[in-house]
Protein backbone atom coordinates (compact mmCIF):
# COMPACT_ATOMS: atom_id res chain seq x y z
CA UNK A 1 0.00 0.00 0.00
CA UNK A 2 1.40 3.47 -0.81
CA UNK A 3 2.03 5.59 1.94
CA UNK A 4 -0.28 8.59 2.51
CA UNK A 5 1.06 12.00 2.08
CA UNK A 6 1.30 14.13 4.82
CA UNK A 7 -1.00 16.38 4.86
CA UNK A 8 1.45 19.16 7.28
CA UNK A 9 4.06 18.45 5.58
CA UNK A 10 2.56 19.37 2.20
CA UNK A 11 0.67 22.76 3.10
CA UNK A 12 3.87 23.22 5.44
CA UNK A 13 5.74 22.98 2.18
CA UNK A 14 3.06 25.23 -0.18
CA UNK A 15 3.04 27.49 2.91
CA UNK A 16 7.01 27.72 2.81
CA UNK A 17 6.94 28.60 -1.03
CA UNK A 18 4.81 30.98 -0.58
CA UNK A 19 7.03 33.04 1.68
CA UNK A 20 9.41 32.40 -0.48
CA UNK A 21 8.73 33.21 -3.42
CA UNK A 22 7.12 36.62 -1.73
CA UNK A 23 10.99 36.82 -0.55
CA UNK A 24 12.10 36.13 -3.75
CA UNK A 25 9.89 38.55 -5.33
CA UNK A 26 11.02 41.36 -2.78
CA UNK A 27 15.21 41.01 -3.42
CA UNK A 28 14.37 40.45 -7.06
CA UNK A 29 12.98 44.04 -7.06
CA UNK A 30 15.72 45.06 -4.32
CA UNK A 31 18.58 43.54 -7.04
CA UNK A 32 17.07 45.33 -10.19
CA UNK A 33 16.46 48.55 -8.52
CA UNK A 34 20.04 48.07 -7.52
CA UNK A 35 19.24 48.78 -3.33
CA UNK A 36 20.92 47.40 -0.68
CA UNK A 37 23.87 46.35 -2.51
CA UNK A 38 26.72 44.47 -0.25
CA UNK A 39 28.81 46.69 1.45
CA UNK A 40 32.55 45.13 1.11
CA UNK A 41 35.90 45.90 2.07
CA UNK A 42 34.69 47.05 5.83
CA UNK A 43 37.09 46.32 7.65
CA UNK A 44 38.95 49.87 9.24
CA UNK A 45 41.91 51.03 7.26
CA UNK A 46 44.13 54.25 6.45
CA UNK A 47 46.28 54.99 3.62
CA UNK A 48 49.67 55.56 4.77
CA UNK A 49 51.40 55.82 1.16
CA UNK A 50 50.14 56.88 -2.18
CA UNK A 51 52.38 56.92 -5.48
CA UNK A 52 51.01 57.12 -8.69
CA UNK A 53 47.10 54.82 -8.47
CA UNK A 54 49.03 52.90 -6.13
CA UNK A 55 47.97 53.69 -2.14
CA UNK A 56 49.39 51.36 0.46
CA UNK A 57 46.86 50.79 3.55
CA UNK A 58 47.57 49.91 7.05
CA UNK A 59 44.34 47.97 8.63
CA UNK A 60 43.26 49.79 11.94
CA UNK A 61 44.09 47.26 14.83
CA UNK A 62 44.13 47.90 18.75
CA UNK A 63 45.39 44.57 19.42
CA UNK A 64 48.58 44.13 17.24
CA UNK A 65 50.68 41.39 19.23
CA UNK A 66 52.71 39.26 16.64
CA UNK A 67 56.06 40.82 14.82
CA UNK A 68 56.91 41.21 12.39
CA UNK A 69 54.13 43.25 10.22
CA UNK A 70 52.16 41.57 7.46
CA UNK A 71 52.28 43.33 3.49
CA UNK A 72 50.16 41.86 1.35
CA UNK A 73 50.66 42.55 -1.93
CA UNK A 74 47.33 42.32 -4.59
CA UNK A 75 47.13 41.06 -7.85
CA UNK A 76 46.91 43.73 -10.68
CA UNK A 77 44.02 41.89 -11.85
CA UNK A 78 40.41 42.42 -10.41
CA UNK A 79 39.83 44.72 -6.84
CA UNK A 80 41.56 43.64 -3.73
CA UNK A 81 38.38 44.08 -1.95
CA UNK A 82 38.03 40.16 -2.55
CA UNK A 83 40.48 39.56 0.36
CA UNK A 84 37.98 41.75 3.22
CA UNK A 85 34.74 40.61 1.45
CA UNK A 86 32.40 41.15 4.17
CA UNK A 87 32.24 40.75 8.00
CA UNK A 88 32.34 37.27 8.99
CA UNK A 89 34.16 36.38 5.63
CA UNK A 90 37.02 38.47 5.37
CA UNK A 91 41.34 37.15 5.22
CA UNK A 92 42.00 40.54 6.43
CA UNK A 93 39.66 39.99 9.60
CA UNK A 94 41.46 36.91 10.41
CA UNK A 95 44.85 37.79 10.07
CA UNK A 96 43.85 40.29 11.74
CA UNK A 97 42.36 38.48 14.62
CA UNK A 98 45.47 36.79 15.02
CA UNK A 99 47.27 39.65 16.07
CA UNK A 100 49.07 41.10 12.96
CA UNK A 101 49.56 44.42 11.98
CA UNK A 102 48.50 44.02 8.71
CA UNK A 103 49.22 46.51 5.39
CA UNK A 104 47.64 46.13 2.07
CA UNK A 105 49.36 47.35 -1.19
CA UNK A 106 46.40 48.03 -3.72
CA UNK A 107 47.85 48.73 -7.32
CA UNK A 108 44.22 51.11 -7.94
CA UNK A 109 42.68 51.51 -11.67
CA UNK A 110 45.35 52.01 -14.41
CA UNK A 111 44.58 54.94 -16.53
CA UNK A 112 46.86 55.96 -19.64
CA UNK A 113 49.37 57.19 -17.20
CA UNK A 114 50.11 53.85 -16.40
CA UNK A 115 50.29 52.22 -20.09
CA UNK A 116 53.81 52.07 -20.49
CA UNK A 117 53.80 50.40 -17.09
CA UNK A 118 55.96 47.36 -16.78
CA UNK A 119 56.65 44.70 -14.10
CA UNK A 120 59.71 46.89 -13.07
CA UNK A 121 57.58 49.55 -11.87
CA UNK A 122 55.89 47.14 -9.15
CA UNK A 123 58.77 44.95 -8.50
CA UNK A 124 61.66 47.43 -8.39
CA UNK A 125 59.70 50.65 -7.18
CA UNK A 126 56.66 50.49 -6.12
CA UNK A 127 57.01 47.45 -3.97
CA UNK A 128 60.20 48.19 -2.64
CA UNK A 129 58.56 51.74 -1.72
CA UNK A 130 55.92 50.72 0.04
CA UNK A 131 58.09 47.96 2.40
CA UNK A 132 60.18 50.78 3.39
CA UNK A 133 57.34 52.48 4.48
CA UNK A 134 55.46 49.67 6.38
CA UNK A 135 58.75 49.00 8.06
CA UNK A 136 58.96 52.84 8.90
CA UNK A 137 55.26 53.54 10.45
CA UNK A 138 55.25 49.83 12.13
CA UNK A 139 59.14 50.06 13.25
CA UNK A 140 59.92 46.77 11.94
CA UNK A 141 63.10 46.19 10.52
CA UNK A 142 61.80 43.43 8.17
CA UNK A 143 58.53 41.89 7.32
CA UNK A 144 56.07 38.95 6.02
CA UNK A 145 55.17 39.55 2.52
CA UNK A 146 52.20 38.25 1.04
CA UNK A 147 51.54 37.71 -2.52
CA UNK A 148 47.82 37.19 -4.18
CA UNK A 149 47.46 35.18 -7.59
CA UNK A 150 49.30 37.76 -9.64
CA UNK A 151 50.53 39.60 -6.44
CA UNK A 152 52.34 36.33 -5.74
CA UNK A 153 54.25 36.53 -9.24
CA UNK A 154 55.46 40.63 -8.51
CA UNK A 155 56.48 39.13 -4.60
CA UNK A 156 58.47 36.36 -6.23
CA UNK A 157 60.03 38.56 -8.90
CA UNK A 158 60.53 41.07 -5.85
CA UNK A 159 62.26 38.89 -3.76
CA UNK A 160 64.27 37.03 -6.29
CA UNK A 161 65.48 40.61 -7.55
CA UNK A 162 66.24 42.11 -4.38
CA UNK A 163 67.87 39.39 -2.48
CA UNK A 164 68.87 42.03 0.48
CA UNK A 165 65.17 42.56 0.73
CA UNK A 166 64.09 42.86 4.45
CA UNK A 167 61.37 39.43 4.22
CA UNK A 168 60.98 37.18 7.10
CA UNK A 169 58.75 34.94 5.15
CA UNK A 170 57.39 35.07 1.77
CA UNK A 171 54.12 33.35 1.45
CA UNK A 172 52.41 33.54 -1.67
CA UNK A 173 48.79 31.85 -2.87
CA UNK A 174 47.32 30.29 -6.63
CA UNK A 175 50.48 31.70 -8.76
CA UNK A 176 51.93 30.25 -11.81
CA UNK A 177 55.13 29.35 -12.30
CA UNK A 178 54.67 26.95 -15.98
CA UNK A 179 53.34 30.07 -17.82
CA UNK A 180 53.01 27.34 -21.15
CA UNK A 181 50.05 25.12 -18.78
CA UNK A 182 48.23 28.44 -17.90
CA UNK A 183 45.09 26.78 -20.10
CA UNK A 184 42.71 28.95 -22.37
CA UNK A 185 44.10 32.05 -20.87
CA UNK A 186 47.32 31.18 -21.31
CA UNK A 187 46.81 30.20 -25.31
CA UNK A 188 45.14 33.24 -25.70
CA UNK A 189 47.65 35.75 -24.27
CA UNK A 190 50.15 33.87 -26.16
CA UNK A 191 48.14 33.78 -29.70
CA UNK A 192 46.75 37.54 -29.91
CA UNK A 193 48.64 40.62 -30.50
CA UNK A 194 48.10 43.04 -27.47
CA UNK A 195 48.09 46.27 -29.93
CA UNK A 196 45.04 44.77 -31.14
CA UNK A 197 43.14 44.51 -28.25
CA UNK A 198 45.07 47.48 -26.33
CA UNK A 199 42.09 50.70 -25.55
CA UNK A 200 42.43 53.97 -26.79
CA UNK A 201 44.19 54.59 -23.37
CA UNK A 202 46.73 52.43 -23.98
CA UNK A 203 45.69 49.59 -21.39
CA UNK A 204 43.92 46.47 -22.08
CA UNK A 205 40.32 47.10 -21.39
CA UNK A 206 38.56 45.45 -18.17
CA UNK A 207 35.93 44.24 -20.62
CA UNK A 208 38.36 42.31 -22.44
CA UNK A 209 39.89 40.76 -19.23
CA UNK A 210 36.32 39.98 -18.37
CA UNK A 211 35.62 38.60 -21.34
CA UNK A 212 38.44 36.52 -21.30
CA UNK A 213 37.86 35.11 -17.51
CA UNK A 214 34.62 34.33 -18.46
CA UNK A 215 35.52 32.32 -21.67
CA UNK A 216 37.36 29.62 -19.46
CA UNK A 217 34.02 28.96 -17.82
CA UNK A 218 31.31 29.26 -20.87
CA UNK A 219 28.59 28.04 -18.72
CA UNK A 220 29.37 29.20 -15.43
CA UNK A 221 27.05 32.59 -15.36
CA UNK A 222 24.03 30.69 -16.13
CA UNK A 223 24.39 28.72 -13.84
CA UNK A 224 25.00 31.38 -10.90
CA UNK A 225 22.00 32.91 -12.33
CA UNK A 226 19.88 29.52 -11.63
CA UNK A 227 21.72 28.65 -8.53
CA UNK A 228 20.46 32.82 -7.57
CA UNK A 229 16.77 31.92 -9.01
CA UNK A 230 16.82 28.90 -6.16
CA UNK A 231 18.06 30.49 -3.58
CA UNK A 232 16.72 34.16 -3.91
CA UNK A 233 14.69 34.27 -1.11
CA UNK A 234 17.36 33.76 1.65
CA UNK A 235 18.88 37.50 2.40
CA UNK A 236 22.19 36.08 3.64
CA UNK A 237 22.82 34.23 0.15
CA UNK A 238 21.40 37.16 -1.98
CA UNK A 239 24.13 39.50 -0.12
CA UNK A 240 27.02 36.96 -0.78
CA UNK A 241 26.16 36.73 -3.95
CA UNK A 242 26.45 40.33 -5.16
CA UNK A 243 29.63 40.43 -3.55
CA UNK A 244 31.07 37.56 -5.39
CA UNK A 245 29.53 38.36 -7.83
CA UNK A 246 29.93 42.07 -8.43
CA UNK A 247 33.67 41.78 -7.42
CA UNK A 248 34.07 39.03 -10.70
CA UNK A 249 32.34 41.07 -12.69
CA UNK A 250 34.56 44.71 -11.17
CA UNK A 251 37.88 44.04 -13.68
CA UNK A 252 40.80 46.80 -14.04
CA UNK A 253 42.36 47.88 -17.24
CA UNK A 254 45.71 46.02 -17.55
CA UNK A 255 48.41 47.93 -18.99
CA UNK A 256 49.80 47.05 -21.94
CA UNK A 257 53.08 47.19 -21.18
CA UNK A 258 52.65 43.95 -18.38
CA UNK A 259 49.91 42.51 -20.90
CA UNK A 260 52.93 42.09 -23.39
CA UNK A 261 55.43 41.08 -21.15
CA UNK A 262 53.40 38.36 -19.71
CA UNK A 263 52.89 37.16 -23.40
CA UNK A 264 56.27 36.80 -23.52
CA UNK A 265 56.13 35.32 -20.44
CA UNK A 266 53.67 32.95 -21.93
CA UNK A 267 56.34 32.40 -24.82
CA UNK A 268 59.68 32.13 -23.22
CA UNK A 269 58.21 30.50 -19.87
CA UNK A 270 60.96 31.95 -17.98
CA UNK A 271 60.49 30.48 -14.57
CA UNK A 272 60.41 27.11 -15.88
CA UNK A 273 63.75 27.74 -17.95
CA UNK A 274 65.43 29.66 -15.26
CA UNK A 275 65.76 32.14 -17.86
CA UNK A 276 63.90 35.17 -15.68
CA UNK A 277 64.95 38.90 -16.72
CA UNK A 278 63.65 41.46 -14.03
CA UNK A 279 64.52 45.28 -14.39
CA UNK A 280 67.87 43.85 -16.88
CA UNK A 281 69.11 41.54 -14.63
CA UNK A 282 69.02 37.74 -14.78
CA UNK A 283 67.18 36.43 -11.83
CA UNK A 284 67.00 32.71 -10.41
CA UNK A 285 64.01 31.87 -8.18
CA UNK A 286 66.81 29.11 -6.54
CA UNK A 287 68.14 32.53 -5.42
CA UNK A 288 64.37 32.82 -2.85
CA UNK A 289 65.99 31.39 0.68
CA UNK A 290 63.12 33.07 2.58
CA UNK A 291 60.76 30.96 4.75
CA UNK A 292 58.23 30.18 1.92
CA UNK A 293 54.84 28.51 1.65
CA UNK A 294 53.00 28.33 -1.24
CA UNK A 295 49.11 27.76 -1.16
CA UNK A 296 47.13 26.45 -4.33
CA UNK A 297 44.02 24.74 -5.36
CA UNK A 298 42.91 21.94 -7.22
CA UNK A 299 39.98 23.28 -9.09
CA UNK A 300 41.83 26.60 -9.87
CA UNK A 301 40.40 27.24 -13.53
CA UNK A 302 42.41 30.48 -13.74
CA UNK A 303 45.60 29.27 -12.39
CA UNK A 304 45.67 25.81 -13.05
CA UNK A 305 47.90 23.23 -10.95
CA UNK A 306 49.44 22.03 -13.44
CA UNK A 307 50.66 25.67 -13.78
CA UNK A 308 51.28 26.80 -9.97
CA UNK A 309 52.76 23.36 -8.74
CA UNK A 310 56.32 23.34 -9.68
CA UNK A 311 57.05 26.26 -7.95
CA UNK A 312 57.55 24.65 -4.60
CA UNK A 313 60.43 23.09 -6.72
CA UNK A 314 62.01 26.52 -8.32
CA UNK A 315 62.52 28.34 -5.01
CA UNK A 316 65.72 27.52 -3.28
CA UNK A 317 63.99 27.90 0.60
CA UNK A 318 65.62 25.83 2.71
CA UNK A 319 62.14 25.59 4.72
CA UNK A 320 59.04 25.50 1.97
CA UNK A 321 55.83 24.60 2.56
CA UNK A 322 53.24 23.57 0.14
CA UNK A 323 49.26 23.49 0.97
CA UNK A 324 46.91 21.89 -1.55
CA UNK A 325 43.38 22.47 -1.46
CA UNK A 326 40.78 21.10 -3.15
CA UNK A 327 38.74 24.54 -3.80
CA UNK A 328 38.93 26.76 -6.53
CA UNK A 329 40.67 30.01 -7.17
CA UNK A 330 38.59 32.42 -4.85
CA UNK A 331 37.48 29.44 -2.72
CA UNK A 332 41.25 29.37 -1.11
CA UNK A 333 40.67 33.12 0.61
CA UNK A 334 36.72 33.25 0.82
CA UNK A 335 34.43 30.54 2.26
CA UNK A 336 34.49 27.75 4.28
CA UNK A 337 37.39 25.80 3.04
CA UNK A 338 38.85 28.93 4.19
CA UNK A 339 38.13 29.40 7.11
CA UNK A 340 38.76 25.95 7.87
CA UNK A 341 41.87 25.03 6.04
CA UNK A 342 43.72 27.87 4.45
CA UNK A 343 43.86 30.63 6.92
CA UNK A 344 44.67 28.32 9.77
CA UNK A 345 47.38 27.27 7.81
CA UNK A 346 48.64 30.44 6.24
CA UNK A 347 48.41 31.94 9.77
CA UNK A 348 50.04 29.40 11.72
CA UNK A 349 52.80 29.44 9.08
CA UNK A 350 53.54 33.31 10.04
CA UNK A 351 53.12 32.98 13.73
CA UNK A 352 55.80 29.76 13.87
CA UNK A 353 58.28 32.54 11.76
CA UNK A 354 57.05 35.52 13.66
CA UNK A 355 57.45 36.55 17.20
CA UNK A 356 54.56 37.54 20.32
CA UNK A 357 55.39 41.29 21.36
CA UNK A 358 54.12 42.16 24.44
CA UNK B 1 12.69 16.20 2.54
CA UNK B 2 14.93 17.93 0.25
CA UNK B 3 15.46 21.58 -0.36
CA UNK B 4 16.20 21.16 -3.91
CA UNK B 5 13.58 22.15 -6.45
CA UNK B 6 12.43 19.54 -9.05
CA UNK B 7 13.90 21.05 -12.13
CA UNK B 8 17.22 20.96 -10.93
CA UNK B 9 18.59 17.93 -11.46
CA UNK B 10 17.82 18.02 -15.01
CA UNK B 11 19.26 21.17 -15.45
CA UNK B 12 22.60 19.98 -13.79
CA UNK B 13 22.13 17.30 -16.03
CA UNK B 14 22.15 19.59 -19.12
CA UNK B 15 24.89 21.86 -18.01
CA UNK B 16 27.07 18.49 -17.14
CA UNK B 17 26.60 17.75 -20.96
CA UNK B 18 26.92 21.22 -22.16
CA UNK B 19 29.61 22.77 -20.04
CA UNK B 20 32.71 20.24 -20.80
CA UNK B 21 31.81 20.66 -24.79
CA UNK B 22 32.28 24.09 -24.29
CA UNK B 23 35.10 24.31 -22.06
CA UNK B 24 36.80 21.99 -24.33
CA UNK B 25 36.22 23.98 -27.62
CA UNK B 26 37.81 26.84 -25.66
CA UNK B 27 41.18 24.59 -24.85
CA UNK B 28 41.45 24.66 -28.55
CA UNK B 29 43.73 26.28 -30.11
CA UNK B 30 41.65 27.48 -32.77
CA UNK B 31 39.55 29.00 -30.27
CA UNK B 32 42.40 31.46 -29.27
CA UNK B 33 43.30 31.82 -32.85
CA UNK B 34 39.53 32.83 -33.59
CA UNK B 35 39.95 34.86 -30.72
CA UNK B 36 42.86 36.91 -31.83
CA UNK B 37 41.55 36.94 -35.51
CA UNK B 38 38.30 38.99 -34.29
CA UNK B 39 40.59 41.16 -31.97
CA UNK B 40 42.28 42.15 -35.15
CA UNK B 41 39.01 42.45 -37.26
CA UNK B 42 37.16 44.36 -34.74
CA UNK B 43 40.25 46.61 -34.54
CA UNK B 44 40.48 47.40 -37.98
CA UNK B 45 36.65 47.91 -38.63
CA UNK B 46 37.30 50.49 -35.39
CA UNK B 47 40.42 52.19 -36.90
CA UNK B 48 38.31 52.70 -40.12
CA UNK B 49 35.34 54.34 -38.76
CA UNK B 50 37.66 56.38 -37.02
CA UNK B 51 39.57 57.80 -39.67
CA UNK B 52 36.79 58.67 -41.39
CA UNK B 53 35.46 60.40 -38.50
CA UNK B 54 38.81 62.21 -37.62
CA UNK B 55 38.99 63.12 -41.31
CA UNK B 56 36.17 65.13 -40.78
CA UNK B 57 37.04 66.79 -38.14
CA UNK B 58 40.87 68.09 -38.94
CA UNK B 59 38.54 69.81 -42.17
CA UNK B 60 37.21 71.90 -39.89
CA UNK B 61 41.11 71.62 -37.78
CA UNK B 62 39.76 70.53 -34.87
CA UNK B 63 41.27 67.90 -32.66
CA UNK B 64 39.63 64.75 -32.67
CA UNK B 65 38.74 62.42 -29.19
CA UNK B 66 41.74 60.06 -30.72
CA UNK B 67 43.81 63.00 -30.80
CA UNK B 68 43.29 64.05 -27.28
CA UNK B 69 43.97 60.10 -25.96
CA UNK B 70 46.87 59.77 -27.87
CA UNK B 71 48.24 63.02 -26.41
CA UNK B 72 46.95 61.53 -22.75
CA UNK B 73 48.93 58.98 -23.46
CA UNK B 74 52.48 60.80 -24.04
CA UNK B 75 51.83 62.56 -21.14
CA UNK B 76 50.87 59.46 -18.89
CA UNK B 77 54.19 58.40 -20.49
CA UNK B 78 56.26 61.43 -18.79
CA UNK B 79 54.14 61.18 -15.92
CA UNK B 80 55.20 57.16 -15.29
CA UNK B 81 59.01 58.74 -15.98
CA UNK B 82 58.56 61.36 -13.41
CA UNK B 83 56.90 58.83 -11.03
CA UNK B 84 59.79 56.36 -11.28
CA UNK B 85 62.65 59.10 -11.11
CA UNK B 86 60.87 60.07 -7.88
CA UNK B 87 60.99 56.77 -5.96
CA UNK B 88 64.11 55.76 -7.46
CA UNK B 89 65.29 59.32 -5.73
CA UNK B 90 63.76 58.26 -2.92
CA UNK B 91 65.10 55.21 -2.53
CA UNK B 92 68.55 56.79 -3.08
CA UNK B 93 67.92 59.23 -0.46
CA UNK B 94 67.09 56.33 2.04
CA UNK B 95 70.11 54.33 0.95
CA UNK B 96 72.29 58.11 1.89
CA UNK B 97 70.62 58.91 4.85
Amino acid sequence: MAPTPNAMSVLDRVRREVERNALRARNGIRMAAGIARPHVGQSPKEIVWRAGRTELWRYRSDHVRMSPPLLIVYSLFNRSYILDLRPGNSFVEHVLDAGFDVFLLDWGIPDERDANNRLEDYVDDYLPAALERVRRVSESSVVNLLGYCFGGVLSLLYAAHHLDAPVRSLTILTTPADFQRLGPLGDILGAIDIDTVQDVDGNVPAEVILQGFRSLRPTAEITQYVDLWERLWSDEYVAAYQAMTGWAAEQVPLPAGVARQLAQMVHENPMMTDRLVVGGDRVHLSAVTAPFLHVLAKRDHIIPEASSAPLIGLVGSPDRHELCLDAGHVGLLVGKTAARTTLPTIIDFLKQRSEVVS
Amino acid sequence: MTDKPKWRPTYDAVEGMVAPRLEALVRTDQFSHTTAVMARARRLVADQVNGVAARFWHLLNLPTGTDIRRLRIQVGALDREVRRLSLQLDRQARQQG
